[in-house]
């Protein structure tokens, strides 16, 4: 069923078992994990079926920290101010799937790991956890199941780079369509019997009970300044990285610093990806253009990027960085000067292509941030969106170690890749900011995952520490956020918070 | 103002004293002096300065001659490298010597003996020799093999002729 929250009674609850607030790729695949299955549910979201100005307005924020203020890194946007939270997320059904690129690929055993030279790694749950959910997301985001044996290797005629005994990797990414999946999956959830689909409102609070240990009900309400509530057994919050904090920070009523955020942790660790260019690239040989392959394979495109193994970057202290070619960065900044093309032209000449052109490629290095709680969202103190809440200020910090790690990790594959006689890399700078920036809008890490509640906001079921029947679902649960793009996993954890939920109510029939 | 009856500074604004008027020391008689006395050492040490003189041809002639040319032509123009040369120079100063250069790009071969063909192979060689023990170096911003990089050097030395 499709309702429009402009249409319920002002005043009136809406009873049901599950809510799921935020239908983006987490609470759509919640929804559909629980379509025709009897549980009711409600899918409530901020937007309508199409994209609305009125609504986007409302997912302002204000972008501070390292990130804009220069440092060791350069300023991500110019100027730096909200349109990186507006032109990066969609309210509306299907949320950000609207606009997603497709990238997919899981996450990374190493990924899960603590690691003693990263501060604040580690998940309470590994790889081996999610890979059956990662197979399950694979329907979901309609791209092949992933298994790295064959579609690593590739097809005879296009083979991955031939990695040998260096220490380097080539790693696969997939892409989905890309699945829009408020369009994709719409029809299969209006017509669930046990769904509510509910467009056009806007959580603006969760109240608890005194003790702030349960969500009694949701406080909702439309751009009309209608307002209605809805009371479940169990929540879910599914609004986004930014969003998940902001709404729990605004509902204050029983819990002065934010529902769940006794131990102040509800909005730190911010975490986006900051792509760099940290190289240019010259394939040489016979294999060299196999590193940072764009191919069709069986009528889907797939991306190659390199990597180090997890036994180097475990043996020089790195983080799980990954680099891939880049063939559409042809800003003036990116440019290899003149006298490089030099070099270029004379080592493409002895590899054995007199003659030819040299095959040149900037190199995007996708890193792996540091956690740091010092990387926050919070409520700001000057603005106020239409329903009259705080919008949210984003304080983004990136820690120097992580540029460190990016040219470490950049200077190791191209010395393998010299050892592979598949090309030569020039580093952009050894030292010193890099030229540019940009950022990834991959929110997560505000509402982290830890088995411990002095470190984490939820546990390894993606439930709140301190609030009882409070689920958290998207990137906001993410420890660390490894380099690769989150969709597919918020997808699979999305599925794997499913089962969790379905085992829950089970027990409770 | 003066600190003198009659208005005439003994110092300028800053406190210095006037400048004399510089001296010049290219003069005609310089020139002339310059010139005999060198007229007179060549005359004086002809048997040396025919010897000096002999030794730079036959350097020169020993160098376009030698195993430079034939490894420099791997490269599309003998300057292609030279930027990254010359901070493999900069690292390297003591390999700085188009005598010995080609030597330690080809321990083991004469790039003269070589065909163009061979010669690449055995460069070639070489640069995966040095990858795979790590005789790897990092010229302007390339990472390299310790060949490739001296190939360079050799390069922005033969520039420098």
């Amino acid at each position: 069923m499709l309702l429009d929250g402009r249409s319920v009674d002002v005043g009136s609850t809406i009873r049901t078992t599950l809510c799921i607030i935020g239908s983006g790729a987490a609470g759509i695949t919640l929804a559909l994990e629980f379509a025709n299955k009897g549980v009711p549910v409600v899918l409530l979201e901020s937007g309508g079926l199409e994209e609305e100005a009125a609504t986007q307005e409302l997912k302002q924020a204000r972008l501070t920290g390292t990130i804009v203020d220069g440092g060791h890194w350069p300023p991500i946007l110019s100027p730096p101010d909200e349109h990186y939270f507006t032109a990066s997320r969609d309210r509306m059904f299907g949320g950000t799937t609207s606009r997603w690129g497709g990238m997919c690929r899981p996450f990374d055993s190493i990924d899960f790991e603590e690691r003693d030279w990263i501060p604040y790694s580690g998940w309470p749950i590994t790889k081996a956890d999610l890979d059956p959910y990662y197979r399950r997301a694979a329907r979901v985001c309609e791209v092949p199941v992933f298994d790295e044996g064959p579609y690593s290797n590739g097809t005879p005629t296009r083979p991955a780079l031939p990695t040998g005994d260096t220490n380097v990797r080539s790693r696969m990414v997939h892409f989905s369509p890309p699945t829009r999946f408020g369009v994709r999956y719409r029809d299969e959830l209006v017509k669930a019997d046990n769904v509510r689909v509910v467009i056009n409102s806007n959580l603006v609070e969760l109240e608890a009970n005194p003790e702030a240990s349960r969500v009694v009900r949701a406080r909702v309400a439309c751009l009309t300044r209608r307002e209605f509530q809805i009371e479940a057994k169990y929540y879910v919050l599914a609004t986004g990285g930014v969003e998940n904090a902001r709404l729990l920070l605004l509902s204050n009523k029983a819990q002065k610093q934010g529902l769940g955020n006794g131990n102040d942790l509800v909005g730190r660790f911010y975490m986006d990806h900051c792509y760099v260019s940290p190289a240019h690239k010259v394939a040489l040989g016979a294999v060299g253009s196999h590193s940072f392959y764009q191919w069709q394979i069986e009528n889907r495109e797939v991306l190659g990027v390199l990597c180090l193994t997890h036994d180097a970057q475990r043996q020089e202290r790195l983080h799980n960085d990954w680099i891939a070619g880049n063939y559409h960065m042809w800003h003036e900044q990116y440019l290899m000067p003149p006298e490089d093309k030099e070099v270029a032209a004379a080592m493409t000449a002895y590899a054995g292509a007199a003659g030819a052109e040299p095959d040149m490629v900037v190199v995007s290095c996708s890193p792996e941030c540091t956690p740091n709680p010092a990387s926050r969202v919070t409520l700001d103190d000057e603005r106020v969106d239409a329903l009259g809440c705080r919008r949210a200020r984003v304080d983004w910090r990136i820690n120097d170690a992580d540029s460190d790690s990016i040219r470490r990790t950049t200077e190791l594959i191209a010395r393998g890749l010299g050892r592979l006689g598949a090309g030569r890399m020039r580093l952009i700078e050894t030292e010193g900011p890099f030229p540019r920036a940009w950022g990834g809008t991959h929110h997560s890490g505000t509402t982290r995952m830890s088995r411990d509640p002095t470190k984490g906001v939820v546990n390894a079921d993606c439930r709140m520490h301190q609030v009882q029947n409070l689920y958290m679902a998207g990137g906001s649960v993410f420890a660390t956020l490894g380099a690769s793009n989150p969709t597919f996993s918020i997808v699979a954890l999305a599925i794997r918070l499913a089962d969790h939920l379905h085992e829950v109510l089970s027990h409770e029939r | 103002m003066s600190d003198k009856p009659g208005g005439e500074l003994s110092v300028n604004p800053q406190g210095e004293p006037p400048a004399k008027p510089r001296q010049r020391v290219f003069t005609r008689r310089f020139f002339v002096l310059t010139a005999m006395l060198v007229a007179f050492v060549g005359w004086w040490q002809w048997p040396l300065v025919r010897q000096a003189g002999q030794w730079l041809s036959e350097r020169r002639r020993r160098i376009l001659h030698g195993p430079v040319p034939p490894l420099l032509a791997m490269l599309p123009q003998t300057t292609a490298g030279a930027s990254a040369g010359k901070d493999y120079l900069r690292q390297f100063p003591d390999e700085g010597n188009l005598a010995t250069l080609p030597g330690l790009i080809l321990p083991e071969h004469d790039s003269r003996s070589l065909s163009p063909h061979d010669l690449r192979k055995a460069f070639l060689h070489q640069v995966q020799r040095d990858f795979d023990t790590d005789q790897v170096v990092i010229v302007h911003g390339w990472v390299v093999s310790r060949a490739e990089g001296r190939l360079f050097a050799m390069s922005a030395m033969w520039e420098a002729l």
